[in-house]
């Protein structure tokens, strides 16, 4: 039999850390909030949770060494799972109310979405709040049993462009605007969207994601 | 990407209440109850509202919502009361996803672009309670009780400069009649409008909804009375836990409701995007 697995949720203090402690508490696993690489114990993967503006996100994590913690992990072959700015802060840089550099764990940029349409039309709200169908675009754990028509809860501002299109897993459309929905990299597994929030068929993908582990 | 339904759940003494124009309300039963039902026929969010913010009243309200998020997971919004960044962090450390400020944006905006500026824009909203006065239409503030001498739609240029995800606009006057919403306040309101829009107040007639989605864009609607009396029925019998009072039945004939589910098979039968 596997043993319990032991996963780290990152304390960005900013983000809605309770919400995703309940997702995982569905299942067979412990929990524990990683607040400083200094005091973190040893764990079978990490959870970067969402929400937080990224710049905000990223100096909160530096004050307590968290980023070298979150890189190094990585960088280890830990199992990671990244939620909304939890992802945008793996790629190179933001601009999010300015330039900001991420962890560069994978190269790629943070781009506010377009409200306006080719031909200069404004055809878009921002952010973007809301469930929508994914179009999965290539085979990743995450989404193993999952309902062709299943939706997915977004809320954000920004998108996340990666330079190796080949990590994206799944795309969203917003009105016309296509963009990376998820991400899947060897040990890498990350959403735009927030399974947490998104019903039974989130749910499903934090299963999967423990069954990763 | 779909239309919003979102449940609106205003909360008094730990108990899910319902006024009508932010007055007077009724007891209808334990919050828990209302908001299982609605995660099961697929409700898209649902939004909190503490009807007197007092600290006591916030503990009653940290408690329901630490049990509504061990179990539904829909993105749960809390308004009503927020003052500071403390209570901010609190809420979103116990389950709560998305803010709604009122009355402390009104007082102090650099406030709402504090919070824009650490939690980002789509976790913050604002609700701006509107009401006519000679005819124009101002804020309100303390669920309706205050006049704010501000200008709705200055209010809402100057919420939406600081960056602010989403504005819901409660029109107090339709508030809990269920007479429909008012289709040309919000179309003036989206003809400038960004970011998010949800339309607040006097849901009813399932053609008016129709017609705030296709005539005024709406991105949301929120919705109280009309879910509420349609499942309060099957919960009349319950005891209340947490209170000692009892549930004001509404004549029959006052009691308009309608499932979620029925709402949103309208709507998509009618082409408007909706979950289901």
């Amino acid at each position: 039999m596997k043993k319990k697995p032991l996963i780290g949720i990152v304390d960005t203090e900013t983000s809605n850390i309770k919400s995703v402690f309940y997702a995982l508490s569905l299942f067979d696993v412990d929990i524990v909030y990683i607040t400083s690489k200094d005091e973190a114990p040893k764990v079978d993967a990490i959870i970067v949770p969402g929400i937080g503006n990224f710049s905000y996100v990223m100096k909160k994590l530096k004050d307590r060494k968290l980023d070298e913690y979150i890189f190094e992990k990585i960088s280890n072959n830990l199992p990671g799972l990244f939620i909304c700015v939890g992802m945008q802060i793996l790629f190179t840089k933001s601009y999010e109310l300015g330039i900001h550099k991420g962890l560069n764990l994978l190269e790629g940029e943070i781009r506010k979405i377009n409200i306006l349409n080719d031909k200069g039309i404004k055809v878009r709200n921002v952010p973007i709040i809301g469930w929508s169908q994914i179009t999965n675009i290539k085979d990743c754990i995450l989404f193993k049993g999952k309902n062709q028509n299943s939706s997915f809860y977004f809320t954000h501002s920004f998108f996340v462009d990666p330079l190796d299109k080949k990590i994206i897993s799944s795309k969203n459309n917003y009105l016309g605007f296509e963009y990376c929905a998820s991400i899947s990299k060897n040990n890498i597994f990350a959403t735009q969207f927030h399974p947490e929030k998104s019903g039974k068929a989130g749910i499903k993908l934090y299963e999967n994601f423990i069954n990763e582990i | 990407m779909n239309k919003r339904i979102i449940s609106r759940l205003d909360i008094k003494n730990g108990i899910l209440v319902k006024g009508i124009s932010l007055e007077g309300v009724r007891n209808l039963g334990e919050p828990g109850f209302f908001s299982k039902a609605y995660y099961k026929d697929y409700i898209d969010e649902m939004h909190f509202h503490n009807v007197i913010a007092t600290l006591y009243e916030s503990n009653m309200m940290f408690d329901i919502i630490e049990k509504n998020s061990k179990e539904i997971f829909v993105n749960v919004s809390v308004g009503g009361g927020i003052k500071n960044i403390n209570e901010v962090d609190k809420l979103l450390r116990i389950g709560v996803d998305k803010v709604v400020i009122n009355s402390a944006g009104v007082k102090d905006p650099t406030f709402l672009k504090k919070l824009v500026e650490v939690y980002g824009a789509s976790t913050i909203s604002v609700n701006i309670e509107t009401a006519k006065v000679n005819n124009k239409y101002e804020v309100f503030v303390q669920t309706g009780r205050e006049r704010a001498n501000l200008d709705l739609f200055k209010w809402i240029e100057k919420v939406q400069k600081i960056g602010v995800g989403e504005i819901i606009v409660t029109d107090i006057f339709s508030e809990g009649k269920n007479k429909g919403y008012n289709i040309n306040l919000f179309k003036k309101i989206r003809e400038n409008l960004d970011c998010q829009l949800v339309a607040h107040g006097g849901a009813g007639p399932k053609e008016n909804i129709l017609e705030i989605f296709q005539e005024c864009n709406v991105d949301a609607i929120s919705i109280a009375s009309l879910f509420h009396y349609h499942y309060v029925k099957q919960d009349k019998n319950k005891e209340l836990k947490g209170s000692n009072s009892y549930v004001h039945f509404l004549d029959e004939k006052e009691k308009k409701g309608m499932s979620i589910l029925e709402l949103k098979k309208y709507l998509k039968s009618s082409g408007v995007k909706v979950r289901l």
